[in-house]
């Protein structure tokens, strides 16, 4: 008996071994737990939003037309990779007088939509503020629950 | 002590040892749309080369010009997969690198990515696109170069502007083939931000109207360049 439970330990510590080392070594092991990711230099969250600007900034929706009309950030403009130069033609009159924050947001934080936006748009009018929202619509939506 | 070997043995190689692979046949998809082409739509092959079965749970695309489907839901070990892809070219034009992101059920591949590589034939090339003073600058005029890239020639027909503050005109450099469009402003005091509207007789409809930009802005603190 006494054989057995030492034997049942040592395969149990050997299993624990086993899957440590996998843990440390594997290049794709998952996590034990989520961390937030830092801030980039060009993203701001939705506290940021509300602490720095009080919520009165100009929101630019980069994700596609048909995303946008289903529904978005109130007051918010189409400004997508796609239809660019057509849609900036129609912001002109709002960038030209704005002083305010803009605000690019996509379909969440795996859309490189609103930055490639932010770039382009930066190309043309050299705007200081202008930042992408950190987790893009989702964590819009999920404040809105909060 | 034979039996403990055996069993250290088991549990190392059971470690991490069922794994998912989804692995394309080429190293990036390629997609190559013709001027005209509004959309285009390619295939990919892939296979599960891993030793379980792998299921897909979504399919998430970086661009919203890219979207993609699988023609299955679960792979097994050794199975083919084929990926049809939608890329809508709209204003879209040179290269561009894309890429979808397919989510598994396999924790040790939970998120595959598929990367394209798209070469959309520029037609119209506007260099620079935008003309820029800094608010205070002497008001001087400034040229863009308009190059009809396509085999066939292409004349401007008109010009116009969406601000009266900014005199423009255009000269044909090479027939059919280069343009030079000169802008300058009445005066730098105050900021603008204006667009001109080039009108060209391609046949193509979506080439047939081009913009450039114009932009009179402040100088922000932290960078000089215009």
């Amino acid at each position: 008996m006494k054989t057995y439970l030492a034997q049942a330990i040592l395969i149990s510590v050997l299993a624990c071994i086993g899957a440590l080392a996998v843990f440390f070594l594997h290049p794709q092991a998952p996590s034990l737990y989520l961390v937030e990711e830092p801030l980039r230099s060009d993203e701001v969250s939705i506290k940021d939003i509300e602490t720095r600007w009080m919520g009165k900034v100009i929101w630019l929706d980069a994700r596609p037309g048909d995303q946008f009309k289903e529904a978005h950030i109130p007051d918010a403009k189409l400004l997508n990779e796609q239809g660019f130069d057509d849609q900036l033609l129609e912001m002109l009159d709002v960038l030209q007088v704005t002083t305010k924050p803009i605000i690019i947001y996509c379909g969440g934080q795996k859309c490189e939509a609103s930055r490639h936006v932010r770039e382009k748009l930066l190309a043309m009018v050299a705007i200081e503020n202008c930042y992408i929202l950190k987790g893009g619509w989702p964590a819009w939506v999920a404040s809105q629950k909060m | 002590m034979k039996h403990v070997i055996l069993s250290l043995i088991f549990v190392v190689a059971s470690q991490g040892s069922a794994l998912a692979d989804l692995v394309l046949e080429v190293p990036v998809v390629e997609v190559k749309p013709k001027p005209e082409d509004e959309a285009i739509e390619t295939t990919f092959v892939f296979h599960n080369k891993g030793t379980k079965p792998v299921k897909v749970l979504s399919i998430e695309s970086a661009c919203s010009c890219l979207s993609a489907t699988v023609d299955k839901a679960v792979y097994a070990p050794g199975e083919k997969g084929v990926g049809k892809a939608e890329f809508k070219v709209s204003s879209f034009i040179g290269r561009h690198e894309k890429s979808v992101h397919i989510l598994t059920d396999d924790p040790a591949q939970s998120e595959w990515i598929v990367p394209f590589v798209i070469e959309v034939p520029e037609v119209i090339k506007i260099e620079p696109k935008t003309l820029q003073w800094w608010v205070g600058d002497p008001a001087e005029a400034k040229v863009t170069r308009v190059t009809m890239m396509g085999t066939e020639p292409m004349k401007i027909l008109n010009i116009t502007s969406t601000r009266e503050q900014v005199d423009y005109s255009f000269k044909e450099i090479i027939p059919g083939k280069e343009y030079e469009v000169t802008v300058k402003p009445h005066n730098t005091t105050e900021v603008i931000l204006g667009a001109l509207k080039i009108e060209t007789d391609s046949k193509i409809a979506k080439f047939q109207r081009q913009l450039a930009f114009f932009s009179i802005y402040r100088k922000p603190a932290t960078e000089a360049k215009p």
